[in-house]
């Protein structure tokens, strides 16, 4: 005979009772299922991201330029690393910074240079190009098979020019490794040879190596532990697809977390869903059975074998759902990642069954956990604990007069306070998800479309050689290349924004100008004390030695071989008065900022105006200036760190709100403003490294007398503070504002533009948005221009954030559904095991309404408890000061969450009415037979 | 004057491939503050017929007629208003609420008719009845003769127009099963409420003024209509 074991017990109820395990087992295989398709797709969008930064870095995880030392022995012997490839630069392209070289099979390998058009170079004559370095050397229109011909420059030897094939465009590499040369400015090529291609006469190379790092090893330990010289390696970070100086494990965990949250958020809920799921067919199934647990327990079962009996089922059950769940979510991953193909990828992994079974079980083990502990605590003597708990609560006194059905309801709420602890939490989590998309749609910055820039254009200005002096190009080199942008089809306009450091002439130096020390504490606890200056002057240079006495100033003098700072302030001061000395010039000078922008930016200003008004007649004539001079508040606050708010309008700031204000009280309309711009031209020229030819400026070494001295008189138009946005960034200090033509009219020299917006004509489509980008790529393509698209960026965001409101959303749905169905499931329960109840209060005359009223209050108790969570939120968001877009509004989001909770209540209360519907539909006695 | 009364009421239970006439053509008449008790064997009909009399029940065919309506004409709320305030309904197991103690269970008729109760009435039914002493405990903590007791105080709370009673000592011992019948009796005379009792214990039937047999779903005998027999 066969041992009775409870597996088999387990295995015979399987059997006996199929259907009712059919909705376990659904919920089991929704379990494995979600766990794997939410993993899946995690995984993908992982391997997605990794993928596409791979295109654009290679697998290389740090670069070594040209240096013997380390060995490539020693950093095999370090265990840091795995595989080392090699890449040889022998030349440059003329008059560029495009180099030429080619990769052993290793580094081929690990710079995964994946093409556009053709193939990599094979033999010698052959060469494959990126897009950026074809621009700058060959004419437009050349494709995959032209012949080029290229002077090239190798190191230490002389210019050779060949004929070269293109074979194919490669990949756009360099501009992601940007950074990466050698101590002679060699760089990584964006021309690749073959490996066969002749060496050139007289020539030395530059070899980079690239490595990889062993498992589990990240840049941190290596330059933290690794005992070679290794100070010369850049990292490369295939995160961020860039050049990095640091990348810890934990940042790269943390952005990871990141870019997979959505399917984290989704596959929890979707999770927790299914584990609802299982708890309600769980307690379903044990529900059916309690009078096998009475007897199991009558012959001596105790509670953790009654436990052992059914969970035994459900994992027997999950052994089965598992096969089944795992195909099922794979076939999902694979088709979401041919639906989406630019967010995840379809990708296997060993070690990721790992986290699906640890999920499911987790699932399949909470989900389970609760409906076997309650089954198992069954009591044949409840009635008695009951008069104890209701007599304990005071809550069986009886009361006269009593509404009957709210009266049973409030019994049974104390007789079991934590039955709806699980739909009360749906509901939370149901307004969680409505106060994210409350949050995230309050935060939609639509914006203007008009009036966005499509493009934004940063070029590199050459930084001046003091806070006195503006370096500007000997021609106007960029200024011409981007006013050609505005004559392509569909721009609407270009609007060059320059930045110039002039000098404002003044009698005395305003107060308003001195700077302001204060104390901050440090991270350490340590006190810090810091100057805030009005007078911003983003060379670098401070303004303190403006208000030294004769005394301080020969003070500084004495001390500046020890103090770094007051040698600026000597240098300054000396400085100031060179130039006063060689302009007779009896007052101070005050080195500040001068924005050029054109009139149509001007004239967006006006908002900001506190002062005066813009008129661009004036301006344009040079008659006008405006002048940016914000009130400036520091507010020391309770954990002893300075806020510091430059943004503010004037009429917005209140002095008791604020410890100290710096008050604009030197500028207004209509003054006169005297500026003195000492211009130092620059120009472009062929600088040589190492033999190989570069496209770089002219050392910037200047002296006085080579400089330009330009004096412009006008004055103070208008008075602008608040936050004012001019060349993609907010001003923070003071600055005078010209228009181009204004600066032309003054006599100013103009320097290079610093930040270009252009604005398109209407609505372009994205085809004609990526014509008008090459064109712009192709006028802006050298060395210190980059490219932003705001357009494209702006549709991302967009895209971006629609997509997280629809999750949002859908999750909102979801939960709403699954606590409906919790709170319903569990009254239907309820009333099936109350029909004789329910047939008694019928016959003494009880309505529908009456027999409603007995549960309603459930749902309402669920709604209460789910608000305690948005009402947290705002505690919190009071507490903490917590500045998010929904915290701003609590009277507009708490009657909103609490009409949604009402939403859940009322729909559970409506079905809570069709099941009571169907019930009495059914004549009494049937429900009072029924038991 | 007739209170209640049914005309050709059928009762068709289908189960087993065989149809059961629980309930087979019967007319009565009940006049206003009779007693009247049904007796039969088990499975004659007589439950069957007090559901139905009531309103508990629908029957497959025939009318119930309660001071010249029809009970099957009212719609659920207009039954359930009928039930609450004009008739009682006192059963086999008691049906008590068990969320709810005994004193309220015993106003719950009153309390679902938003009514001001009438205390020095049920202060009476509740010493007749003898359970003041439990009116604060639940079903669960009292015995089945008490339970019983607050059934029937809860069945005359609202001074119904007619008492339907389900074997009322069924569960009871001889003495306790006595002594409630005899305050059915005695406060249905009272208050002139009819009174119409199932039972198998022709020891309980002898007390009624009239006594209906059943056997097989139809009348057997009345002794409004003539003697009973056997």
């Amino acid at each position: 005979m066969k041992r009775l074991t409870l597996s088999r017990v387990a295995g015979a109820n399987l059997r006996i009772n199929r259907k009712a395990y059919l909705s376990l087992f659904l919920g089991i295989l929704t379990a494995v299922y979600l766990a794997t398709a939410t993993s899946l797709c995690a995984w993908g969008v992982v391997r997605s991201h990794e993928e596409k930064m791979a295109e654009k870095v290679g697998w290389a995880d740090m670069i070594l330029p040209d240096s013997g030392d380390p060995t490539d022995a020693q950093l095999r012997r370090s265990g840091f690393f795995t595989d080392i490839g090699h890449i040889t630069v022998t030349a440059a392209a003329e008059n560029t910074r495009v180099f030429a070289g080619y990769y052993d099979e290793t580094a081929e390998k690990l710079m995964n240079r994946t093409l556009k058009v053709g193939c990599l170079p094979e033999k010698a004559g052959e060469i494959a190009a990126e897009q950026s370095a074809l621009n700058l050397i060959a004419p437009e229109g050349t494709a995959a098979g032209a012949v080029l011909s290229l002077t090239l420059y190798p190191a230490g030897g002389a210019a050779e020019t060949r004929n070269y094939t293109l074979t194919g465009i490669l990949n756009e590499q360099t501009s992601g490794l940007e950074g990466i040369e050698t101590e002679n400015g060699i760089r990584l090529p964006s021309l690749l040879f073959s490996p066969e291609e002749k060496p050139f006469e007289g020539g030395n190379s530059a070899v980079f190596r690239v490595l990889t790092y062993a498992p589990l090893i990240t840049y941190n330990q290596v330059m933290r532990n690794c005992p070679l010289d290794l100070s010369a390696a850049y990292g490369v970070s295939r995160e961020t697809g860039t050049v990095v100086w640091y990348d810890s494990g934990w940042d790269r965990a943390t952005r990871t977390v990141e870019r997979i949250y959505i399917w984290v958020i989704l596959g929890a809920a979707l999770m927790l869903s299914a584990c609802v799921g299982i708890t309600s067919a769980m307690e379903n199934l044990l529900s059916r059975k309690i009078q096998d647990i009475g007897m199991l327990r009558a012959i001596g079962a105790t509670r953790k074998q009654i436990r052992r009996v059914y969970s035994a089922e459900a994992w027997l059950l999950a052994a089965t759902a598992l096969p089944a769940g795992l195909l099922l979510g794979a076939a999902t991953a694979w088709i979401i990642s041919r639906l989406a193909p630019d967010e995840t990828v379809f990708s296997l992994n060993a070690w990721l069954l790992i986290p699906i079974l640890a999920l499911s079980a987790l699932c399949v083990f909470a989900a389970s956990r609760f409906p076997l502990y309650r089954a198992s605590f069954q009591m044949p003597i409840g009635v008695l604990r009951d008069s104890a708990v209701l007599r304990k609560t005071g809550m069986l006194r009886s009361r006269v007069p009593f509404t009957p059905s709210r009266l049973i309801a409030e019994r049974r709420a104390g007789l079991h306070p934590l039955r709806h602890l699980g739909a009360a939490g749906m509901t939370a989590l149901t307004l969680a998800c409505a106060l994210l998309l409350g949050e995230l749609a309050m935060g939609l910055n639509l914006g203007d479309p008009e009036n966005r820039p499509a493009f934004r254009i940063y070029s590199g200005g050459i930084v001046p050689p003091d806070a006195f002096t503006q370096m500007v190009p000997d021609k106007a080199a960029l200024r011409g290349e981007l006013n050609r942008i505005a004559g392509i089809d569909g721009v609407r306009e270009v609007r060059l924004t320059a930045k110039t450091y002039a000098n404002l002439l003044s009698d005395e130096v305003p107060e308003y100008f001195r700077p302001v020390s204060y104390t901050r504490s440090g991270a350490d606890g340590a006190d810090d004390t810091d100057t805030l200056e009005v007078l911003e002057n983003d060379t670098g240079y401070g303004s303190e030695w403006l208000f030294y006495t004769p005394g301080e100033l020969a003070e500084a003098r004495a001390d500046q071989q020890e103090d770094w700072r007051k040698s600026i302030n000597v240098r300054c001061a000396d400085r100031a008065e060179e130039i006063r000395a060689a302009e007779g010039i009896s007052g101070a000078v005050i080195p500040i900022t001068v924005y050029v922008i054109p009139a149509s930016s001007a004239e967006t200003l006006q908002q900001f105006v506190t002062d005066g008004s813009i008129d661009t007649g004036r301006l344009d004539s040079g008659e006008q200036a405006l002048v940016y001079a914000p009130d400036i508040c520091m507010r020391r606050s309770e954990d002893d760190v300075w806020e510091i708010e430059r943004w503010l309008p004037p009429r917005e700031i209140r002095e008791q709100d604020w410890d100290k204000v710096i008050r604009n009280d030197a500028f207004s309309a209509g003054i006169k403003l005297s500026l003195l711009e000492i211009a130092q031209t620059y120009s472009l020229e062929t600088q040589e490294y190492d033999g190989m030819a570069v496209y770089e400026p002219a050392e910037e070494n200047v002296a006085y007398g080579d400089a330009a001295a330009v004096r412009a008189d006008t004055a103070v138009g208008a008075v602008l503070a608040g936050p004012v946005r001019l060349n993609g960034l907010f001003l923070s200090g003071f600055a005078v504002i010209v228009t181009e033509k204004g600066a032309e009219a003054m006599g100013l020299i103009l320097p290079d533009p610093d930040y270009t917006e252009v604005y398109l004509s209407g609505n372009p489509s994205p085809e004609k948005e990526a014509l008008i980008e090459q064109e712009i790529t192709r006028i802006v393509a050298q060395d210190r221009m980059s490219v932003d698209n705001q357009s494209k960026a702006a549709r991302e965001y967009m895209q971006k954030k629609f997509r997280q409101m629809l999750l949002f959303g859908g999750l909102i749905l979801l939960f709403f559904a699954v606590s409906v169905f919790m709170q319903v499931s569990g009254a239907a329960r309820q009333i099936r095991s109350d029909t004789r109840t329910i047939g008694t209060l019928r016959a003494v005359g009880a309505d529908l309404e009456t027999l409603v009223g007995c549960y309603r209050l459930s749902a309402w108790i669920c709604a209460g408890l789910g608000m305690i969570l948005p009402v947290l939120f705002y505690t919190v968001c009071a507490v903490s000061g917590l500045r998010l877009f929904t915290a701003q509004h609590p009277l507009l989001i708490l009657p909103l969450l609490a009409a949604m909770a009402a939403c859940i209540a009322l729909a559970c209360i409506a079905g809570i009415r069709g099941r009571l519907a169907a019930v009495t539909r059914q004549p009494i006695v049937e429900n009072i037979r029924e038991l | 004057m007739e209170i209640l009364r049914c005309e050709h009421l059928c009762k068709t239970y289908l189960g087993g491939g065989a149809a059961v006439r629980a309930v087979d053509d019967i007319t009565l008449s009940f006049e206003q503050g009779s007693f009247t008790a049904v007796v039969g064997k088990s499975g004659s009909g007589k439950s069957t017929l007090l559901h139905l009399l009531s309103g508990l029940d629908r029957p497959t065919s025939g009318e119930v007629i309660y001071q010249e309506n029809n009970l099957f004409h009212y719609n659920d709320n207009q039954l359930s208003v009928l039930r609450r305030r004009r008739f009682g309904f006192v059963f086999q197991s008691y049906n008590l609420v068990r969320e709810l103690t005994a004193q309220e269970n015993i106003l719950l008729p009153v309390m679902l008719d938003k009514r001001k109760p009438d205390e020095v009435w049920l202060n009476r039914l509740i010493g007749m009845l003898g359970i003041g002493d439990r009116l604060e405990h639940l079903p669960g903590a009292m015995s089945g003769g008490q339970q019983q007791r607050v059934c029937i105080a809860r069945a005359l709370a609202n001074k119904p127009a007619v008492l339907f009673a389900d074997e009322p000592t069924g569960n009871l011992d001889g003495k306790t099963g006595r002594d409630v019948l005899t305050l059915m009796r005695t406060v249905s005379t009272e208050l002139g409420i009819t009174m119409i009792l199932v039972t198998h214990d022709l020891g309980v039937a002898e007390q009624a003024d009239r006594i209906i047999r059943l056997e097989d779903g139809r009348v057997a005998a009345d002794s409004g209509n003539g003697a009973v027999a056997g």
